[in-house]
């Protein structure tokens, strides 16, 4: 009991994350029955798997107090080149699959590259990726769609092992994996280190340069790895389907406690941020809202969310 | 000893010849830009060229001229794309074709703009959110009420409204006038207090504080300042376009930080200028220009857009890397 407490008290902001996307969902729950129902709730864990995934490499990224904005058109790229290199079909899935997430930790490995031996902004770096990548992809497909997804692909994204969604089973491994390597290794240690103070780092022996460029790079690979999600979970691959990612993603990192400065945070607590950002998205259809409205509450909520977590912080000292 | 002053003198001189060429990069660029533009189209340079140029480029200026004071206090604005759509909205759709409607409405949105940006200030200073966050957050919230106001693309803009600020008075364009009036007033008031207390603040805010400057008032001034530049740049682009878009301002969000960064203004904040910025928006302009000249289809134009991006930066981060290593062996 003591150790729960103590839990509790030491992870505030995180417990009080998920309290506030149990209430919201308990909230609408009560007004609109079917919104709690399991099947909407496999619904709800689907989407929360997906954008959790999206919103892991941020997670490293900004502990490290950097920033990923390539995110949104890495998604895109790694959700057209499977469409449009499978043509829908299973058999080459197992090159595809490896090639894409050699491309998309490539992309990482670039921008880290940018940011920690040149220097460059990360804001700068990773935007005018997010640039490049969109043009690349606008000048590759001539502005087409890219087609169907692989139905193995869209199988394992929609589909369910008993009642429990196979995407979110692999989020719980990722999770797992996650937390292990924030909280247990030396690499994670070293995130937090480096986020809290570069100088401090560098002069405890930490290659600042080198950890960051990983962090980099553990981006691309999520981020790829997502995008391939993605496009199981949606079915098909558009231009621009990434977009709306840029927002959720460093939001879903913020509201789960992190700060943007670096240093803090942890993966658990972009969890509790996905499903809450999850829960949001899911008011549009039930209450009809329309976009207009949507986007105000959208952000009346978060910065309630984000109010309470930042209190407490504060609180903490 | 004395050989010993004059190397110190001169490695003086040096480090400031060093400051200074890190500071020309934006203008060379600029220079280089024009150039290249010359030899393509030897005979396109002529007021109304400048003219068609200015009047495109406003929008951009005014908003990075919005996220280079917050950029200076070493904040960020992503909100500002929000307000743009809004008063682009509400413009395009509530003004009449009368002097005092324009005017008035013209006037209104203005305040508005500086009222939403307080805002942002307010919730930085008072839930000590991260500017990034917290821009991130009212970009989504005054986004919303841009497409509350106006659901699709469209609006009435008055003709009057249009051709005022379109017109060229002696031949002058009105936007290089206001360009002109900015850039005079920035040389002005560049060592006024006020400006003075945005960039000890930005560049250390314990001592800015220790000084005894109003931080959390200093702050919530730059960013209702930021506010009404985007609503300024949301009321010329209704000229420009004629028309309204509730989604209008979020293609300058990143490109105003781009500008502003690419004109020598730091992320980290206290370094900057108004003049560098306008400048950066300007080698915007010109590159995307070039690439629609050199015949690259629009798909592309965007790639080559960040890879300029990200090489302009590289040159100035370089630059200074290879100062600091120099410093560090001396």
């Amino acid at each position: 009991m003591r150790n729960i407490i103590l839990f509790i008290k030491r992870n505030r902001v995180i417990v009080l994350s998920y309290a506030s996307a149990l209430l919201i969902f308990g909230v609408v729950s009560i007004f609109r029955p079917g919104f709690g129902s399991i099947s909407h709730l496999r619904v709800i864990l689907m989407d929360a798997a997906v954008l959790g995934m999206i919103a892991l490499g941020q997670t490293f990224v900004i502990i490290t107090s950097g920033i990923d904005l390539s995110i949104p058109w890495m998604l895109t790229s790694s959700a057209i080149f499977l469409t449009r290199m499978s043509a829908g079909g299973n058999s080459n899935l197992f090159i595809i699959i490896p090639i894409i997430l050699l491309g998309t930790t490539t992309i990482g490995l670039i921008n880290g590259l940018g940011i920690s031996y040149l220097k460059i902004p990360p804001i700068i770096m990773t935007l005018g990726m997010n640039s490049i990548l969109m043009g690349g992809l606008l000048g590759i497909t001539r502005g087409s769609p890219g087609g169907a997804a692989p139905s193995a692909i869209e199988h394992t994204a929609v589909g369910t092992v008993g009642p429990i969604p196979v995407i979110f089973l692999v989020w719980i491994v990722i999770i797992a994996i996650a937390t292990i390597v924030l909280t247990y290794s030396t690499f994670g240690r070293r995130l937090y280190a480096i986020g809290n103070s570069e100088t401090v780092a560098l002069f405890s022996g930490v290659n600042v340069r080198l950890v960051k460029l990983i962090a980099y790079c553990i981006s691309g690979f999520t981020t790829g790895l997502s995008g391939i999600f993605l496009a199981g979970r949606i079915g098909q691959s558009y231009l621009g389907m990434g977009d709306p990612f840029l927002f959720q993603s460093v939001i879903a990192v913020a509201v789960g406690g992190a700060s943007i400065l670096g240093g803090s945070g942890h993966y658990i607590g972009t969890v509790a941020g996905a499903l809450i950002l999850t829960v949001l998205n899911g008011l549009l259809p039930v209450f009809k809202m329309p976009t207009s409205a949507q986007q105000i509450v959208y952000g009346v909520v978060l910065l309630a969310a984000i109010m309470m977590t930042r209190n407490q912080s504060l609180e903490r000292g | 000893m004395t050989s010993d002053i004059n190397k110190a003198s001169s490695r003086q001189v040096t480090n400031r010849i060093d400051v200074k060429w890190v500071n020309l990069i934006p203008y060379l660029t600029l220079f280089l830009l024009i150039i290249v533009t010359g030899i393509l189209q030897p005979k396109i340079f002529s007021l109304n060229w400048l003219g068609i140029k200015t009047d495109a480029v406003l929008t951009l200026v005014l908003a990075t001229i919005g996220q280079t004071l917050v950029l200076l206090i070493g904040g960020i604005d992503l909100s500002l794309g929000g307000v743009i759509s809004l008063t682009n909205s509400l413009a395009a759709t509530k003004m009449a074709d009368n002097l005092p409607s324009m005017v008035g409405i013209s006037i209104a949105i203005l305040a508005m703009g500086a009222f939403l940006g307080a805002i942002n200030g307010i919730i930085i200073v008072k839930l000590r959110t991260q500017p990034f966050i917290a821009t991130l957050i009212t970009w989504s919230i005054y986004g919303g009420i841009a497409l509350w106001v106006l659901p699709t693309d469209g609006g009435n803009v008055p003709q009057r409204f249009i051709s005022s600020l379109l017109a060229r008075p002696a031949g002058i364009p009105v936007s290089l006038i206001i360009i002109a009036v900015i850039v005079a007033l920035w040389l002005y008031l560049r060592r006024s207090p006020f400006v003075s207390s945005v960039i000890a603040l930005g560049s250390n805010e314990r001592s800015a504080y220790l000084l005894g400057i109003n931080i959390n008032l200093v702050k919530i001034q730059v960013y209702a300042l930021s506010g009404f530049f985007a609503a300024s740049a949301g009321l010329y682009r209704t000229a420009l376009v004629s028309s309204g878009s509730p989604t209008a301002g979020n293609g300058f969000i990143l490109i105003s930080v781009a500008a502003a960064v690419i004109g020598g203004t730091s992320l980290a904040g206290g370094k900057g200028s108004i003049v560098g910025s306008i400048i950066g928006a300007f080698i915007l302009k010109l590159i995307s220009d070039l690439l629609i000249f050199a015949g690259i289809s629009s798909y592309w134009s965007a790639l080559f857009q960040g890879l300029l991006l990200i090489i302009i930066i590289a040159a100035v981060s370089i630059t200074e890397l290879v100062k600091r290593q120099e410093e560090i062996k001396r």
